[in-house]
């Protein structure tokens, strides 16, 4: 056996260990879970009936509905906002870390405990913090999560409170990586601050905000902790903070409906491909925008060559 | 520096880096195996060995049960720990080493699926759950052969209303029907609550303990609005979607049903399902609730707006929410006047055939891979027959619940005079059915939408229909239309 073959099979050897992981508790409950989908409460084969149950059930389309919609909403607040706090973070010259370490609280703050205290800030009595506020600017008070209009944008503005310490420091690495050199370059060529920022700053931390896009993306598919600390399985009011994973829990778990764990099996794997599709997607779209935007010139004009040019 | 020097020094810190990552890997399979091999019959929360001389082992999953002995912060009572209960099993069962894994509330049911699945407990405490049939061993063979607990004596040890519940019935194992999964400890039982001195503030005559829905809300509409005496805002009643499916019985807007085999073709779909169409008492009760919303104050919808109950300060006179009686009983039973004069119980409405309430039971049952079934059945029977050990349990955790035995002479839960009455009240009014799963969950989801003002009654009245419907529907696909 040469020596080479010797060191790069020792290193083969270490890899098994995360893959063994990886097989004993990720590809194997996937497949437990695929089997399952296709199985009755008996255990008895019934094919796609499962699929076709949680296709046409209503509060299946509403979980659907709810994370979409909250999961839109906070990428879309969280991402900008996570960027801007970062930059801000990022040119100051001194108390970083002391801010660093407040937008950290709340990311080590137990879901549990923030409910609570969002609770208690948008409790729907018209005396509560949050409508005290309103009343201020004349505004009247609102049920934030006891009411059907406003109980998904709370939960939103209570789960982007928690996770924007991440978001931050995940820019602010990104943007302490990027060569001052640059900066001072442009500077000399006459570039002003909102042209560095754009031509400079932005194109270099490209892979943090795919990075960042990405995570928030599957994160608010999966959306559970929030919603279980606000509603319970319930999903109150009105089913407004039902998510597909509280669909799941409530169809494996819970004691209050009554399980189902070939369509909770479904709907997990449901879950999975949609992540999945979305993943890739966001992937192409982002990382490889390049060879796309050729993949749709080729597909537009029916050049063959297309890539090449 | 040479180029062969410089490769030299990047192999040496490779080969160092790999030994590094080799070490670390080693270290994780052998934490792994000993993890994963270790002893099943080990929990970590189990607190004794595997076998202790030649007793026998039973291993219990309680969920409920403390692990030490607590002071309760809301009531100042000291509940017993584990060991406690342990000492006390053993006095009754010499030859059996009984070992207890505290299984939390939280989560209880993955909790003890896993301990089941895994092999790691004997026994298990459950409730109302349909994979009880997925978990347990069928008692009736042990049963057979028991002189003091079988198949005709049972019904001399327990009440009527838990011995109904003894066999197992549900839509979803037609196959496992009349199988012994267990026996009960004790059931739940759910009051409502009022407050004496809001209905005195306003100069009104406080609801009777047996009042009827109709007297509620009455007495509800007189006491809404500013109080006369302290001029803050007073909410007649309080509601949420939580158990609120159970009032329905007393609305006569649901029934209990009687399935051969528990096949849902077999289901009365005319009596037990169409009726729901067009029921004036279906709709009579959603109108109600419309009504007690009205009444209530704003965060209904998602559970919110009763934190100020039992506390000085508090704004609600009637709380539908039949969870309450829980904390009612815990300071009853730590003598708190200050609250126990003013907060009252009111009981559960009868419905025409005089039934209400959840039939909620605690049962304890035998795992399906328990090594010796018949000291686990020893076990099972203490903790559900001996009045002591039911009484302990009782006591310390689950303070709302009831005993279930006939004969409760003796046990110390029952000098309250108010469980006394509740017992008299509960073990003749409980709802039997053999399953109610086919109108619960609909309507559930309807009355969440109600609640939030998705829906109005007569909505509400055609979604249950509908929703009831598309359950059984599903269930017959998913059962092969049996």
């Amino acid at each position: 056996m040469s020596r080479r073959f010797r060191s790069v099979a020792g290193w083969y050897l270490l890899l098994i260990v995360p893959l063994l992981g990886t097989i004993v508790f990720n590809v194997y409950p996937l497949i437990k879970t695929v089997i399952d989908s296709t199985l009755n409460m008996q255990g008895h084969f019934i094919g796609f009936t499962n699929y076709n149950i949680m296709f046409s059930d209503p509060e299946y389309h509403q979980s659907v509905g709810n994370t979409f919609y909250m999961g839109i909403l906070s990428v879309i607040i969280n991402i900008p906002l996570a960027f801007i706090l970062a930059n801000m973070l990022n040119s100051i010259p001194r108390g970083q870390n002391i801010f660093k370490v407040f937008l950290i609280l709340p990311m080590i703050t137990s879901i549990v405990t923030v409910a609570i205290l969002f609770k208690f800030i948008f409790s729907p009595d018209p005396a509560s913090m949050a409508n005290y506020i309103l009343s201020i600017f004349h505004i009247k008070p609102f049920s934030w999560f006891s009411d059907i209009k406003t109980s998904r944008e709370s939960v939103v503005m209570m789960s982007v409170w928690k996770s924007i310490g991440f978001n931050v420091i995940l820019f602010f690495a990104g943007l302490q990586t990027i060569p001052t050199e640059l900066y001072e370059a442009a500077k000399i060529d006459g570039a002003n601050e909102r042209q560095r920022w754009l031509y400079i700053t932005i194109p270099c931390i490209r892979n943090t905000f795919i990075f960042v896009y990405l995570t928030s993306c599957i994160a608010a598919l999966k959306s559970f902790a929030d919603v279980y600390a606000v509603s319970s399985e319930y999903g109150d009011p009105g089913g407004s903070l039902f998510t597909i994973m509280l669909y799941i829990f409530r169809k494996s778990f819970s004691t209050l409906f009554s399980k189902d764990t070939g369509l909770a099996s479904a709907a997990s794997v449901f879950l999975f491909l949609l992540i999945l599709v979305i993943t890739i997607i966001n992937y192409l779209l982002t990382e490889n925008s390049e060879r796309v935007r050729s993949f749709f010139k080729i597909r537009r004009t029916g050049k063959k060559g297309a890539l090449e040019e | 520096m040479s180029e062969k020097l410089i490769k030299s020094m990047v192999s040496k810190e490779h080969m160092r880096m790999k030994k590094v990552l080799a070490v670390l890997s080693g270290l994780t399979i052998s934490a792994s195996l000993v993890v994963g091999c270790s002893d099943a019959n080990q929990s970590t929360s189990t607190t004794s060995t595997k076998s202790s001389g030649a007793k026998k082992v039973v291993r219990v999953a309680y969920q409920g049960v403390l692990d030490k002995d607590t002071i309760d912060p809301l009531s100042g009572m000291m509940y017993k720990g584990k060991d406690a209960l342990i000492q006390l099993l053993k006095k009754k069962l010499p030859d059996i080493d009984v070992q207890i894994t505290t299984v939390p509330n939280t989560d209880w049911i993955q909790k003890t699926e896993t301990l089941i699945k895994n092999g790691d407990v004997d026994v298990a405490w459950y409730t109302n759950q349909v994979q009880a049939a997925d978990w347990f061993y069928d008692d009736s063979e042990l049963m057979k052969n028991d002189k003091d607990v079988n198949l005709n004596t049972i019904n001399k040890i327990f009440i009527p209303a838990a011995l109904a519940y003894v066999p197992y019935r549900s839509f979803d194992k037609p196959e496992s029907t009349g199988q012994y999964y267990g026996l009960p400890i004790d059931m739940s039982n759910y009051m409502m609550t009022y407050d004496k001195q809001i209905f005195d503030d306003w100069g009104v005559q406080p609801p009777s303990q047996n009042a009827t829905y109709d007297e509620l809300l009455a007495k509800a509409k007189q006491v809404t609005g500013k109080n006369p005496k302290t001029g803050k805002q007073n909410y007649g009643m309080f509601l949420k979607s939580y158990w609120l499916e159970w009032h329905s019985i007393g609305f006569n807007a649901t029934h209990s049903i009687k399935v051969d085999g528990m096949k849902l073709s077999n289901l009365n779909i005319k009596n037990d399902v169409d009726y729901m169409k067009d029921s004036p008492d279906v709709l009579n009760y959603f109108n109600y609730l419309k009504e007690a919303m009205e009444l209530a104050p704003k965060g209904i919808a998602s559970g919110a707006g009763a934190e100020k109950f039992f506390t000085k300060d508090n704004d609600i006179a009637i709380n539908l929410d039949a969870g309450t009686a829980s904390t009612l009983l815990q300071y009853t039973y730590a003598n708190k006047k200050d609250i126990t004069d003013r907060f009252k119980p009111i009981f559960m409405p009868l419905s025409k055939d005089g039934k209400q309430g959840f039939p909620e039971f605690h049962k304890v049952a035998i795992a399906k891979n328990a090594s010796d079934k018949q000291a686990a059945w020893e076990v099972v029977k203490a903790l559900t027959t001996d009045k002591e050990i039911v009484d302990f349990q009782i006591s310390n955790y689950d303070t709302s619940g009831l005993p279930v035995l006939q004969d409760t002479s003796g046990m110390k839960v029952m000098d309250l005079p108010l469980n006394q009455q509740r017992q008299d009240y509960h073990s003749k009014s409980i709802f039997v059915t053999d399953d109610y799963w086919y109108w619960r969950q609909p309507l559930q989801s309807v009355l969440t939408d109600l609640l939030a003002g998705k829906l109005t009654p007569e909505q509400a009245q055609s979604e249950f229909y509908n929703r009831t419907k598309k359950w059984i529907d599903d269930k017959k696909k998913q059962l092969g239309g049996s």
